[in-house]
Formats: C-alpha cells, sequence, structure tokens
C-alpha cells in the first residue's frame, strides 16, 4: 500500500473514530439523563435544603433544557474541558487523568498474562487436535471461562495472598515505598526513579490482580487461536509447508499462527474494552484506585460529568485499539491491503 | 552422501544388470515402493486405504499413477512423504536404497523437499495467501540449511526456469496477483528448488483450463530431462496420460490392478478396469457413445472381497469374489486380475 493511500485510509479511520465517540458521548448523556432521580439533589447532599438545591442546580447549569445542557458540554468537550465532577468538586479530566494510569497499568498486565498464555495454550491444542493435551486445554479453557471474576479475586486473595503470602491483596504499593509520581504509571516511575525495590513492589501488587482478571479472558484466546490454527492447518499450503520439509514449529508459526491472525487480534481488540470493565470488578475487590472506585462513585452519586468522561476516555482507548488491530490485520494480510487499496481508490 | 542433482544427464547405468530379453532397460531407480499399505483410525476401527501397492520409478522416468478418486492415489503420495501422522503405514518405500519407513522424523524432513518434491492439485490453496511468492519458494531452500542470499538466487533462476516473467521482482508478489497457471508454476518451482531426486506431482492440472494443463505438464516433461528426476504423475485423466508417461500404474480401491509402458497399456488393456476406464475417455478420433463403467467405486471401508473390482466387471466368474488376484506378467504389463482380456479381444474397443 502506497504511503498516500495509507494516509487517506489512516484519515478515513479517524473521522470514523471522530463519528464514533459523539455517538459514545450522546448515547451516554442521554442515558444518565434518563436515569431517575435528581441531580442536583444528588450534588447538594441528603441533608440539603430545597433552597441549597436550586442553588446547586444553578451553579452547574442544571436548571436548563437538556438541549442546552448538552450543547454546552459538546462544547466544553471541544476545549478539552470534561466537566466538573459534581462529587469530588475537581475537572474529571485531572480525576482521570491521575486514576488512568493505574487501571491502564492493571488492564496492560492482564493482557500481557493473557496472550502469554493464551496463545501458546491455543497453538499447543490446535497442534495436538483430537487428542489429550487438546482435550485438556478445552477442559481448562472451558473451566477459566465458567469462573466468576470476584469469586476468583477472593479465592486468589485468600489462597495465593493470605495461605502463601507470596504477594500483597491490596493497594498499588507498600506503603514507605514511593517513587515521585511522573507518568502515574507506578512500575514505570519506579522504574525511572531508578528504584528497584519500588519496582518489584509495585509488580507484586499486580501481579495477582492482573492474573485474575486474566483468566476469564484467556478462555476466550484459548478457543479462537485454537479454532482458527486448526482452521488454517488444514489447509494445503501446510502440507506443502510439510512437502518441503519444515519444521513443525516453522509450520505451526509461518503457516498456522500466522494465518490466524486476524480473528486473534479482532478478538484482543474486543477483549481491550471488555476488560477495562472487568478492571472495575478487580479493583474494587482488590483495594487499588482506577477506574473502579471512581466509576462505582459516580454512577453512586449521578455524577453526570465524570461517567460520560470516563466512558469518553474507555471509548477512546477502544476505537484506538480497534484502529490498532485494522493496522495489524492490513499488515498481516495482503488481500485485506488490496481491499483497502480498492475501497480507498473507488 | 553425494547425491547427483543439478543439470547431470541422465544415462544409462552400466552397472544395470543386461535385461532379460523382452525386458526394458530402465535406469536404477529411485524408488521402489513394495507392499505399501496404509490405513487412517476412523469410529470403526482402522481403515486401509492402501492395501499392498507396488510401484518403481528410475531417475528420469515418468510414471503415471491413475484412478478414480477414492482410489488412494492421494493417500499413497502423501505416505510415500510420510506426511500425515495420522497415518499408518507399512510395506518398503525405497529412495535410492533407503527405506523412509525406517527413517527418524528429522531424517525423513531431511528428504522432503530435497530429495522428494511435492506438487499438490489446487495452486488457489497450496499457495499461503499471506506470504509472498518469494518466500514460499525460498522456505523450500531455507528449511534444508541454504543461506538467504543463495535461496534467493537460486528461487529467482527456477522461477525463471519455469516461465514467471520478471521473477525477481514477483518475488515480492503475493499468491492473489497471480493467475492460476502462474500459481502452478509457483508450486511447481517451490516443489523443485532443492532440485528433488523425485517429483510426486498429485493432480497438477486438474484445477487448471485445457491449455495451461498442457503449459504445466510440459514444463514438469522439460524438468525430467534438465534436472534427471524421476516423476510421479497422479491424475484421474488417461487423456493427460498419454501423451506425457513412459510407464503406468492404474489404481483401483487401494491396489494396483494394471502396471505397464503406456503404449501396450493404451493398446492392449489386460485388466477390464483398465479397459473400461479407457472405454470411457472422450476421443476426438473414434464416434459412438462414450461407455461408462457401471457401478460406483468401491469403499474402503466396505471393499469388496476377492477382487475389489468385480461387483463392477463384466468378466467376473466365482473365483473373483473369494480369491485375491496376484499381479502376473502378460507381455510387458502387470496384472492382477484372474481373467484378463488377451490381446485379441481388445476389452470393449
Amino acid at each position: 500500500m502506497s504511503p498516500s493511500l495509507l494516509a487517506r485510509y489512516l484519515g478515513r479511520r479517524l473521522a470514523l473514530l471522530v463519528t464514533t465517540l459523539w455517538g459514545v458521548v450522546t448515547i451516554v448523556f442521554l442515558l444518565i439523563k434518563a436515569i431517575p432521580g435528581d441531580e442536583a439533589q444528588a450534588a447538594a447532599g441528603v441533608t440539603a435544603t430545597p433552597a441549597q438545591v436550586e442553588v446547586v442546580r444553578q451553579r452547574l447549569g442544571l436548571d436548563e433544557s437538556i438541549v442546552q445542557q448538552y450543547l454546552a458540554y459538546l462544547g466544553r468537550l471541544l476545549h478539552g474541558d470534561l466537566g466538573t465532577s459534581i462529587f469530588t468538586f475537581q475537572p474529571v479530566l485531572g480525576d482521570l487523568q491521575q486514576l488512568i494510569p493505574y487501571t491502564i497499568e492493571l488492564v496492560g498486565l492482564a493482557m500481557v498474562i493473557n496472550l502469554t498464555c493464551g496463545v501458546p495454550l491455543g497453538v499447543w491444542a490446535a497442534a495436538r487436535h483430537r487428542t489429550r493435551v487438546d482435550n485438556s486445554v478445552r477442559l481448562a479453557a472451558i473451566f477459566c471461562g465458567a469462573l466468576p471474576t470476584f469469586w476468583l479475586a477472593m479465592i486468589a486473595q485468600t489462597l495465593i495472598g493470605r495461605k502463601l503470602g507470596a504477594v500483597p491483596i491490596s493497594g498499588v504499593s507498600t506503603l514507605g515505598v514511593e517513587v515521585p509520581r511522573r507518568t502515574g504509571f507506578v512500575t514505570v516511575d519506579s522504574l525511572l526513579a531508578g528504584d528497584l525495590t519500588a519496582f518489584s513492589d509495585a509488580l507484586a501488587h499486580l501481579v495477582l490482580p492482573a492474573a485474575v482478571l486474566a483468566i476469564p479472558f484467556m478462555s476466550f484466546v484459548i478457543r479462537v487461536v485454537r479454532g482458527s490454527m486448526i482452521t488454517a492447518l488444514e489447509a494445503d499450503h501446510v502440507t506443502a509447508a510439510r512437502a518441503k520439509g519444515a519444521r513443525e514449529r516453522t509450520v505451526l508459526l509461518q503457516h498456522g499462527l500466522r494465518n490466524a491472525i486476524a480473528p486473534v487480534s479482532t478478538l484482543i481488540g474486543l477483549q481491550v474494552g471488555w476488560m477495562m470493565g472487568g478492571a472495575v470488578m478487580v479493583e474494587t475487590v482488590f483495594s487499588r484506585p482506577g477506574f473502579g472506585s471512581y466509576l462505582t462513585q459516580a454512577v453512586a452519586h449521578k455524577d453526570t460529568f465524570a461517567v460520560i468522561g470516563m466512558v469518553l476516555v474507555v471509548g477512546v482507548i477502544v476505537t484506538f485499539v480497534g484502529l490498532a488491530v485494522d493496522l495489524v490485520q492490513l499488515a498481516a494480510d495482503p488481500r485485506v491491503r488490496l481491499l483497502e487499496t480498492r475501497r480507498a481508490s473507488a | 552422501m553425494s547425491r547427483t542433482k543439478g543439470l547431470d544427464i541422465v544415462s544409462l547405468n552400466t552397472e544395470v544388470p543386461v535385461p532379460a530379453p523382452g525386458e526394458r532397460v530402465t535406469p536404477r531407480p529411485v524408488l521402489e515402493v513394495s507392499d505399501l499399505r496404509v490405513s487412517y483410525p476412523t469410529v470403526a476401527g482402522p481403515v486401509e486405504i492402501v492395501s499392498g501397492f507396488d510401484l518403481t520409478v528410475a531417475k528420469g522416468e515418468r510414471v503415471a499413477l491413475v484412478g478414480e478418486s477414492g482410489s488412494g492415489k492421494s493417500v499413497t503420495a502423501r505416505a510415500l512423504l510420510r506426511l500425515d501422522h495420522r497415518a499408518t503405514v507399512s510395506g518398503r518405500i525405497l529412495l535410492d536404497g533407503t527405506d523412509l519407513l525406517t527413517l527418524s522424523g528429522a531424517e525423513m524432513r531431511a528428504r522432503r523437499g530435497r530429495r522428494i518434491g511435492l506438487m499438490l492439485q489446487d495452486p488457489m490453496t497450496t499457495l499461503n495467501p499471506v506470504r509472498t511468492i518469494g518466500s514460499q519458494v525460498m522456505e523450500a531452500l531455507r528449511v534444508h540449511g541454504v543461506g538467504r542470499a543463495e535461496a534467493r538466487r537460486r528461487s529467482v533462476e527456477t522461477l525463471d526456469m519455469l516461465g514467471i516473467p520478471d521473477a525477481a521482482r514477483r518475488m515480492r508478489s503475493y499468491p492473489h496477483e497471480f493467475s492460476g497457471g502462474m500459481r502452478q508454476r509457483v508450486c511447481l518451482a517451490m516443489a523443485i528448488v532443492a532440485h528433488p531426486d523425485l517429483l510426486i506431482a498429485d493432480e497438477p492440472t486438474t484445477a487448471l483450463d485445457v491449455r495451461v494443463q498442457e503449459q504445466v505438464l510440459s514444463l514438469i516433461d522439460s524438468l525430467v530431462d534438465e534436472i534427471g528426476m524421476g516423476v510421479v504423475l497422479i491424475t484421474h485423466d488417461l487423456g493427460l496420460v498419454a501423451g506425457f508417461a513412459d510407464r503406468v500404474s492404474v489404481m483401483y480401491a487401494g491396489r494396483g490392478v494394471e502396471r505397464g509402458p503406456v503404449r501396450e497399456l493404451y493398446r492392449t488393456p489386460r485388466h477390464p478396469y483398465t479397459a473400461g476406464l479407457l472405454a470411457s475417455v472422450p476421443r476426438v478420433d473414434r464416434d459412438g457413445a462414450l461407455a461408462p463403467i457401471a457401478g460406483s467405486p468401491a469403499q474402503p471401508a466396505s471393499r469388496p472381497g476377492g477382487c475389489a473390482f468385480h461387483p463392477r466387471c463384466a468378466r467376473a466368474e466365482s473365483d473373483c469374489a473369494t480369491v485375491l488376484p496376484e499381479p502376473r506378467r502378460i507381455g510387458a504389463a502387470d496384472v492382477a486380475c484372474h481373467h484378463p482380456l488377451t490381446a485379441a479381444e481388445e476389452g470393449p474397443r
């Protein structure tokens, strides 16, 4: 694909991305407004007098019509203002900037665990299709998929955290082990500070919740990798590769997994979004700061801007991941490139 | 181990014992298959797809393996390379005197592609759609330890020899950018780039249209002389065989029923099945309706006793249903039939 075609492709995708996000903002805004209960009352607190509630209502612009509120919000959004939380009284953007790194760190490590365990297991099962290995891996995958996250989290805390004492079971770092905050990612900051003790401490706090978060997702990865590998390995080019004298490893990776990238990358893209949702539960159980605690509070307090802001951030992340997935497929499959080239020049 | 490869001219080996009168002089065989049996596990127990098949291919010889769909041709091809781990293969497969069935996995892998090349039926699926032509042809050399630059040079050379225009540039193309005929040339290049002693071509022209079929066959034909390899052409198309093969082996229900030099086999088929196959080939030089063979091919799981062809055979007698006919020499052919056609009868022709 030529650079100019790639530029046009990216331009079209970014336009689509903006449209998607506008849709997300609108739907979430309307949904929040549709929830019964009075935002002004929630913001003012249960003990507030009707007069105080009215003052809050005016201050937050809640006395205007929904259309005006919506337009005003969109206008501020374009200036990078996500609004002010009616619970923390801080700009939502600032709150989120504080919290996003914790959640991304958690989801990031969970995804690493998810892929480094899920993909090889799926490949292994496909390579040993219809054998005991295959059956065991499939059974394990179904088992993993059937475990509720909150239960798994508590079991992990009890068995691995308490009984074995292997890793801490709550928070993001041990009290006293602190590094200056630069990026907000505890692991990155500790590395930047050159503090390996803090780094291993951060990792120890991260690994159990990440593993718990990853396990149900691994179930899907194993099954999709296995399924698409089995299909890929039935192809004639696999027979041809073996007939050339290729090692089984080469056959599996170059002619199996390489051809299974499309469905697997699609799944991974979707899972990033689901994991952000799953993180809410895991963060709550492991008492980690992040989206989980913030979202729980925001919904409970009918904190419109906080909820929309969060959904928007997750939406941005998910749509960019989707774009990344499409680029991976563009790179991996010449037929996709051909299709996009035709579409771009049409 | 030294091996002849490249552009050696195949000459009659002087070490070959003096042939008996009437026997054809053939060079040392590169492939000798005897009593090949291949079975696959099924829920109802193992089913024998190939049951006692013999085949000999000399260097520089073109042998056609002919049979209907389901006769075990492709299974034989894959078994010769030990490609399918689910299959149980027994008998003897001698490649230059070494029994492939006694080799370890690594030893076998070292021979695949390098000593025996395999070309498959459908060029649309034999090439990996997400990898370049070049990487796939080069792979056949790279897996045998040939360096990248050398592999590239030889791949371009081979593609060029097989009539891919602008081969060096087309190495970067993907399969979907080629026509069916060009793709099959690439498949041929993958199979022979390492200059194997033997090429097994499993229905290499079935997916192509007639003119391209001829081109691909003549390419294979010229390669036999150029790199001096033996060829096993697997096909269901007897019309294709006549102009290509030196010898023909006819397969029915996993057994060889007749084999011999191509001329004799066409002129005087001895096995009723061979005669039936020939009668069902459309010919421009003869009028009249085609004579299809009655009934349908025997299924491996329910192969009839005795001669597997007897339920469909007009010449069948009581012994055909009970006694398995062993191949015996009639003229220049080996025929496995209790009641072969005589030269005078000419069969259904």
